[in-house]
């Protein structure tokens, strides 16, 4: 899909031709299995020189497979076309302006591939002596120390594949530090309400429980916070800034409370993207992170991972981290396994490393500087859109806001029967990709937009005028928002169909 | 900066909009007490610099290209056909988001239904979902789904899984309450079903099947199922994906659940990881299943689409009452995947498994020919094997690598009895010349 200007948006019926050639592409044969012939393949492999050899031994002990696993049988050139298509139903950042609140969906430079593609990196197997690894090593050891300059923590495990991971090995940090410590009791975590869903379903992950506390206007309340306090709180997760794109003034009165309780304080830097060099972690009486490095460091979202999502701590809770961690003394770079205070491996090896990879080749580009001005440039676009929307709709982020801020379209709901998802549908005809709808839950009807510091101003124009367009139609056309999207591929989907009666596979029976 | 697009000029326009004059005014909310103290320093490096240090990193790295290389252990040295970099690295994939938005997203969602399809005839199950981190998350996280099934705190691992999986493993369930029963054998490296069978009882949610096992060996677990079933103990089993287009299929002996690495599966070893973690299962498990899962529908025009479904399971809806945290997956890994699959093929997939099964055949045979070698294997094996030498391992492995040998893993790390031990992988790759190099360069060690 590319952008489309804001005429001719009205009626299905269009001219526009890379619409209509999309529109025809879904008419097609829709999956692989679609073009499979019985006898065609496209793989060639070395002939067999083991004639000699049977099966007799798996035959005889009922380990040989009788019936062949259904897999399409194709050909080379089908693949690749059939896959080339699919492609073109997609949209991805190189196609876009990619609003998803607290998705930080920046451009992926193309350079951070090419490091990745590199063969020393790419086919070092797991098993190698460290001896034959120190490059992908000595990259390691600097990309923890380089997290560690930038949020200010004093060690990272580069182990967790994503946020989610991350979350669950810094509370089991936590259990680790009260453990050590004889807190016994403590079996509560306290999460703001505006908090993303991983937060609550990991502390139940650790066996612990999750307790909501109230936010007003992005900002925790602090008589809430205090009146949840005693002793059963191990710790406290928060995301600063927020998810309503709102930095939380009190932060450090928040993590002495909990400090207060003998509590951990965890920082969930999944809006890390709105604060480098503005904002330390660390400094401001954080224990514990985690990055997403496929928001804030670039690395490409591969239409739902994979991701890296490193973990931070202060000083006295190195010894808890997963092992191994790669350390440097005379001989060069090794792995240390390290002590028993460890809350042990989260990865079958050592980590995503080909996403570590990409992520410091983006480091290295921008330096501390480049850093501090991708910070600058977020907040500068979001609070430019923000202001420019403000007369238009109900914006309920305070300014300044971070790298996003939240609509709600309560009021238009009420009014002229539009929902958020309306609205979402809608910007697809305007050739974006919809920002993120019905988060955080505490805002009713919110549109939760981000803007990374990858756009172009006149991207952001662009969106801004759709945005603005939208609004006028609500009034005046609310039927082209029910209908939306009329220029996407395909029409809005059934979803309550796709569980009342299932299909999950292409043979489901 | 690099990857701006915004000019000072613009910056200046957008600021006076604002009414503010330089951009740190927008971070006046942030307390001095929160202000960095370490931040600045970094340097910034030119696409050149960074292109040329990168080599230059990479460059002390040794690789599969530097070595005859035998090792595995979960991750071996498997064919990529050249169509998956090519079409993984469009960036209409690999620069998109989770598919939320199924309008505009239709090509993840088609080749997740289609790698759900896959997975699901590899394993000879009903379901299976759209990808887990790695295949020790996958294990951890098919024993989650067994214990919410079974309401059961209990589950039986035969101790020859990998060793780093036991690591995970424990990560996982142990904060959850749940206890992890190992059982060993008297001899390391043999595996007793029947005293296993005896293992099994109702306390159990699961037993874990490795299949191969951390040792090569392939083993029918029909009896044992079977018998797990009686006892109301699910079956979960880890596999190597690339042996089931040559092995009987988990879910005809009988699996519940089976979870794998699919990082073989035409994803490079990349120092292992990203991987590929799967998972599949019987029908009656697919509400407790983690991650997202891909269904077809229609669209209001009636065309067949498809959209991520059963989301009640997931940690954005549920919340705390979700089963399992995961959010971000590997897609990009489950597309590589999918096209190794369709380029391969039901016929290819089983070659290159035949292939691997037969050289390692050959491989087994030839050393135990040799003088003062064994192997130790007492089943069937796929394309791994242990090897016993007539002396210390490491001493071996050493001299093998200063002819660009790789002849293995050793397993003194892992098993105290094991110090003359190697795990040998072989796959598809090897010629006869690099099988018959290992063999030759063994021979230097033969008892006299």
């Amino acid at each position: 899909m590319t952008t489309q200007t804001t005429e001719n948006l009205k009626k299905p019926e269009t001219n526009d031709e890379t619409v209509s050639q999309t529109n025809e592409l879904s008419k097609e044969k829709n999956l692989i299995y679609d073009y499979s012939l019985q006898g065609k393949s496209a793989c060639r492999l070395p002939s067999d020189f083991l004639p000699q050899i049977n099966f007799n031994s798996l035959e005889k002990n009922g380990l040989l497979r009788t019936e062949k696993p259904r897999l399409p049988e194709v050909s080379e050139i089908e693949i690749v076309r059939h896959y080339t298509k699919l492609s073109k139903l997609n949209y991805g950042i190189d196609d876009g302006f990619y609003p998803l609140g607290s998705c930080t969906m920046k451009y992926n430079p193309k350079i951070n591939e090419d490091v990745a593609s590199i063969d020393g990196f790419k086919n070092a197997h797991p098993h190698q002596d460290e001896s034959d690894c120190q490059g992908t090593l000595a990259l390691l050891y600097d990309l923890e120390k380089s997290l560690c300059k930038i949020f200010g923590f004093s060690a990272f495990s580069l182990q967790p594949s994503a946020g989610a991971q991350g979350e669950y090995v810094g509370l089991l940090i936590m259990k680790a530090y009260h453990k050590n410590n004889k807190n016994l009791n403590k079996n509560v975590i306290l999460i703001p309400d505006s908090a993303h869903g991983t937060n609550p379903a990991s502390v139940t992950g650790v066996g612990w429980k999750a307790v909501n506390v109230k936010t007003i206007d992005g900002q925790m309340d602090l008589d809430d916070l205090k009146s949840k306090l005693n002793d059963d709180v191990a710790g406290l997760m928060i995301t600063n800034p927020n998810t309503l794109g709102v930095y939380d003034k009190n932060i450090a009165t928040i993590t002495k409370l909990i400090h207060d309780v003998d509590g951990l304080v965890y920082w969930d830097g999944a809006n890390a993207n709105a604060i480098m060099g503005y904002a330390s972690p660390a400094v401001s009486g954080f224990d514990i992170c985690h990055l997403n490095l496929h928001k804030t460091f670039s690395t490409p979202h591969g239409g739902g991972g994979p991701g890296a999502g490193p973990v931070g701590v202060v000083e006295s809770l190195i010894k808890y981290l997963p092992a191994p961690r790669v350390i440097r003394d005379k001989n060069g770079y090794r792995y240390d396994k390290g002590t028993k205070d460890s809350v042990g491996r989260v990865h079958g090896f050592f980590g995503n490393i080909g996403i570590l990879v990409r992520a410091y080749t983006y480091i290295r580009s921008l330096g501390s500087e480049g850093l501090k001005e991708v910070s600058e440039n977020t907040v500068l676009l979001a609070n430019y859109m923000k202001k420019k929307l403000e007369p238009h709709y109900d914006i309920v982020t305070p300014s300044p806001c971070k790298h996003e801020f939240i609509i709600s379209l309560k009021r238009e709901k009420k009014e002229y029967g539009i929902r958020a998802l309306d609205v979402a549908k809608r910007l697809m005809d305007y050739g974006f990709h919809p920002p993120t709808i019905y988060f955080p839950l505490i805002v009713p009807e919110a549109l939760m937009i981000e803007t990374p510091e990858s756009e172009p101003v006149a991207e952001i124009d662009k969106f801004i005028e759709a945005m603005i367009k939208i609004k006028e139609e609500i009034i005046s056309e609310p039927n082209l928002l029910h209908e939306a999207p009329i220029k996407a591929p395909y029409r809005r989907f059934d979803e309550a169909r796709a569980v009342k009666q299932p299909k999950l596979t292409y043979f489901w029976t | 900066m690099y990857y701006s697009p915004i000019t000072e000029s613009q910056k200046s326009d957008l600021l006076a909009f604002l009414g503010k004059e330089k951009a740190s005014d927008l971070f006046e909310d942030i307390p001095k007490s929160n202000r960095p103290t370490s931040f600045d320093g970094l340097p910034s490096l030119s696409e050149i610099d960074i292109m040329k240090s990168s080599k230059s990193f990479a460059s002390k790295n040794k690789n599969s290209d530097d070595y005859v290389s035998f090792l595995g252990g979960g991750i071996g040295d498997h064919y990529i056909p050249s169509i998956i970099k090519h079409i993984a690295g469009r960036s209409e994939f690999y620069s998109s988001y989770t598919p939320y938005q199924p309008e505009i997203s239709q090509g993840n969602l088609r080749v997740i239904f289609e790698f759900q399809t896959m997975i699901s005839e590899l394993m000879g199950l009903d379901i299976a979902n759209a990808s887990l981190y790695d295949g020790a998350s996958a294990l951890a996280e098919a024993c989650v789904v067994a214990i919410n099934a079974k309401k059961k705190f209990k589950v039986l691992v035969p101790d020859r899984i990998p060793p780093n999986y036991k690591e995970v493993l424990k990560t996982y369930l142990e904060p959850k309450g749940v206890t992890i029963d190992y059982f060993n054998s008297e001899l390391f490296y043999h595996f007793n079903v029947s005293d296993f069978k005896k293992k099994i009882s109702e306390e159990y949610a699961a037993a874990v099947l490795p299949y191969p096992d951390f040792f090569g060996n392939v083993i029918n677990f029909s009896e044992i199922t079977e018998y797990a079933a009686s006892k109301n103990v699910a079956s979960i089993f880890l596999c190597n994906p690339t042996s089931l287009a040559l092995l009987t299929s988990p879910g005809e002996l009988g699996a519940d659940i089976a979870v794998a690495e699919g990082i073989n599966l035409g994803i490079a070893n990349f120092y292992g990881g990203p991987g590929l973690g799967l998972i599949a299962a019987k029908k009656e498990y697919l509400r407790l299943l983690p991650g997202r899962i891909v269904g077809e529908t229609v669209d209001k025009e009636g065309k067949t689409g498809y959209v991520l479904t059963f989301q009640t399971r997931e940690q954005h809806i549920r919340r705390e009452k979700s089963l399992s945290n995961i959010c971000t997956n590997q897609g990009l890994m489950a597309l590589c995947a999918t096209l190794f699959l369709s380029y391969m093929g039901p016929n290819g997939l089983r070659k290159a498994a035949e292939q691997c099964y037969k050289k390692s055949e050959y491989l087994k045979n030839e050393c135990s020919k040799l003088k003062g070698f064994e192997v130790l294997n007492r089943t069937p094996t796929y394309n791994e094997f242990l090897l016993s030498l007539p002396t210390d391992a490491e001493h071996i492995l050493s001299r093998l690598k200063k002819k660009n040998i790789l002849a293995g893993l050793s397993m003194a790390p892992y098993y105290k009895s094991a110090k003359n031990v190697i795990l040998i992988s072989v796959t598809e790759m090897k010629s006869q010349i690099e099988l018959n190099l290992l063999i030759d360069a063994l021979k230097e060690f033969e008892e006299k």
